[in-house]
């Protein structure tokens, strides 16, 4: 399952904000603190997820520790939703 | 009232037991702890030459102590000049260079960074708040020029040379604004106001003398939290915020990601924006949204404060596109300068200010003062404020734009020479001109630049970022950038910016 959610948050994230070769985007990769992300562009994919996959979050989880990459954003939606 | 510790000792007349200050985490403390803990930095600071007549930086994330620091440097007799902690430290350098503060505040974790640009600030001395240092300038007593003895602040804005200027804010200043305020608004102690501008930005001093002359708590939204629209929206339903002061953009931002409808935000009683045009469809939306609230529209450059307001009425006129910015406020007079300079009865042209809010000037700028604090027949000063408006109808005065090339983006003022300036610091570019324009409701600036001849790959955008970023504060990073085989030029061989703003 959780291949499934980093590929389709990849997809996302390669449509939208990633400029560079999309093989060189990982799901370790960091989005935030390496710049690939922006504040806003974070808030976006945070929105993204709320509609594709049925999770809701609270204020303080949009969050470094939650976004940073896509094996956390990963692992937050399936917390969430277990 | 004088000098702004009159207004903090108001506030702790009040209710001693209030809540005075909270930060996101919810830590808190209360004007009784707040009195006290200022009290003993106070004490700290006299104790070590720093009062009247001398400059204090402060260079720290919005935290509690940074904010207890700011008020005691005000209560030591001192000035406070707030330094942002996520610009560059060139930048923090400069500031520091040219404000010559005595001593600086800094946050524990930037000394290190600062380090190299503190040579004379050898003296380190233990202040009772944690996080934060105190430095000293040991080097030098002598101030190289005269402190005005009424200066509270000095905020540093963009300068169109590519330096930043610093605005002296006074006590006067500061106390004309909040007792205006004071009487606009129905506040009081019961009252919970939030401080979403940073410290080094002018809408700051409304979050956090209007509070504390009420002894009213006051929310500190430090900056990464004013990243996140729906932290501030759970703040306010959490906390139960009832005045809120912030910058379209900000707005327009809670509207997209604040998940508003999520929230009970019936707690908003005013809510109060400046610092750039408010589209009136994005305003409408939010104003269902806070139905509880009123809204203001403020206007005034940090060299004069608010100078002009204006009350947004229940039923907005569908004919307009934008609110005006409104009447004078009672301390302040205005007059208008067209073209020709004639200040008879024309409706249109440049507002020039005066009254007891407008800035003596700038710090350690004369060149700069002599050309925008202009004296009058009488010997008072009028601010030139580059603005372009009208009077309407009603008496109202309405925004029509700036009249050189300072452009308003997020609430800040960049100067877009500044940008260039920075660009033309790269070793391989040979030329940069910047343009702003409006796109889709948003300032969009892009930055053109032509290579010098020995290098012919366009540069990376990356590259560029972080080149600006040595210069100039990330608010101020180009949109775009793009590479030019040459500048375009007008007949008379200046840059052609019309030609730009067509690419």
């Amino acid at each position: 399952m959780k291949t499934e959610i980093e590929s389709k948050l990849k997809e996302y994230i390669v449509s939208n904000f990633f400029s560079g070769d999309p093989n060189s985007l990982t799901t370790d990769t960091e989005l935030l603190t390496s710049g690939i992300i922006d504040s806003i562009s974070a808030l976006e994919i945070v929105d993204f997820i709320e509609e594709n996959f049925n999770v809701e979050f609270e204020a303080h989880e949009v969050d470094k520790e939650n976004l940073n990459s896509i094996s956390t954003l990963s692992d937050f939606i399936i917390q969430k939703q277990t | 009232m004088n000098r702004i510790q009159d207004i903090l000792h108001n506030g702790f007349n009040i209710n001693p037991n209030n809540t005075a200050l909270s930060d996101a985490s919810n830590n808190l403390i209360t004007y009784d702890e707040l009195h006290h803990k200022t009290s003993i930095v106070k004490d700290v600071l006299n104790s070590n030459g720093i009062g009247d007549g001398v400059r204090v930086g402060i260079i720290s994330q919005k935290t509690i102590n940074a904010t207890i620091s700011i008020f005691s440097i005000l209560k030591s007799g001192a000035a406070y000049v707030p330094i942002d902690a996520e610009s560059p430290v060139e930048r923090m350098s400069f500031i520091i260079d040219n404000a010559q503060p005595k001593a600086i505040i800094i946050e524990e974790a930037l000394v290190d960074v600062l380090k190299p640009y503190l040579k004379t600030y050898a003296i380190q001395i233990d202040v009772p708040l944690d996080g934060l240092v105190l430095v000293i300038n040991g080097s030098s007593d002598k101030n190289l020029i005269e402190q005005p003895n009424d200066l509270a602040i000095i905020l540093y804005t963009s300068g169109s040379t590519g330096i930043p200027k610093g605005v002296m804010i006074t006590h006067k200043n500061i106390i004309s604004f909040v007792n205006w305020s004071n009487e606009l608004l129905d506040v009081s102690h019961e009252d919970v106001f939030s401080s979403i501008a940073p410290y080094h930005f002018d809408l700051s001093t409304f979050d956090l003398y209007v509070s504390m002359m009420n002894g009213a708590h006051l929310i500190l939204i430090d900056a990464a939290t004013s990243r996140n629209p729906r932290m501030i929206s759970s703040l306010i339903a959490q906390r139960k915020i009832s005045v809120l002061y912030a910058t379209p953009s900000l707005l327009k931002l809670m509207l997209r990601f604040g998940k508003i409808e999520r929230f009970d935000h019936t707690s908003i009683k005013h809510v109060l924006f400046a610092g750039e045009v408010f589209n009136i469809e994005s305003f409408t939306e939010i104003k269902e949204k806070w139905s509880t609230g009123d809204f203001y529209n403020l206007y005034g450059p940090t060299e004069t404060n608010v100078v002009t307001y204006y009350k947004i009425p229940n039923v907005i006129d569908g004919r307009q596109s934008t609110f005006p910015i409104g009447l004078p406020c009672p301390y302040a007079k205005s007059k208008l300068y067209d073209e020709k300079n004639t200040a008879s009865l024309i409706k249109e042209g440049e507002l020039f200010i005066k009254g007891s809010s407008v800035s003596p000037g700038y710090w350690n700028n004369s060149a700069k003062n002599a050309d925008v604090f202009i004296k009058d027949d009488e010997g008072e000063i009028w601010y030139k404020t580059g603005d372009w408006v009208r009077l309407d109808e009603s008496g109202n005065y309405v925004f029509i734009g700036r009249n050189d090339r300072m452009v308003k983006k997020n609430g800040y003022r960049i100067e877009l020479a500044e940008i260039e300036s920075a660009l033309q610091k790269h070793a391989n570019i040979f030329e940069a001109a910047v343009i702003a324009k409006e796109h889709e409701g948003k300032i969009e600036i892009s930055a053109f630049y032509q290579l010098k001849e020995t290098y012919n790959k366009a540069l990376q955008i990356l590259e560029l970022n972080e080149h600006c970023f040595k210069f100039i504060p990330k608010y101020m990073l180009p949109d775009k950038f793009v590479c030019l085989s040459s500048i375009p030029r007008t007949s008379t061989h200046k840059v052609d910016y019309q030609s730009l703003l067509k690419l």
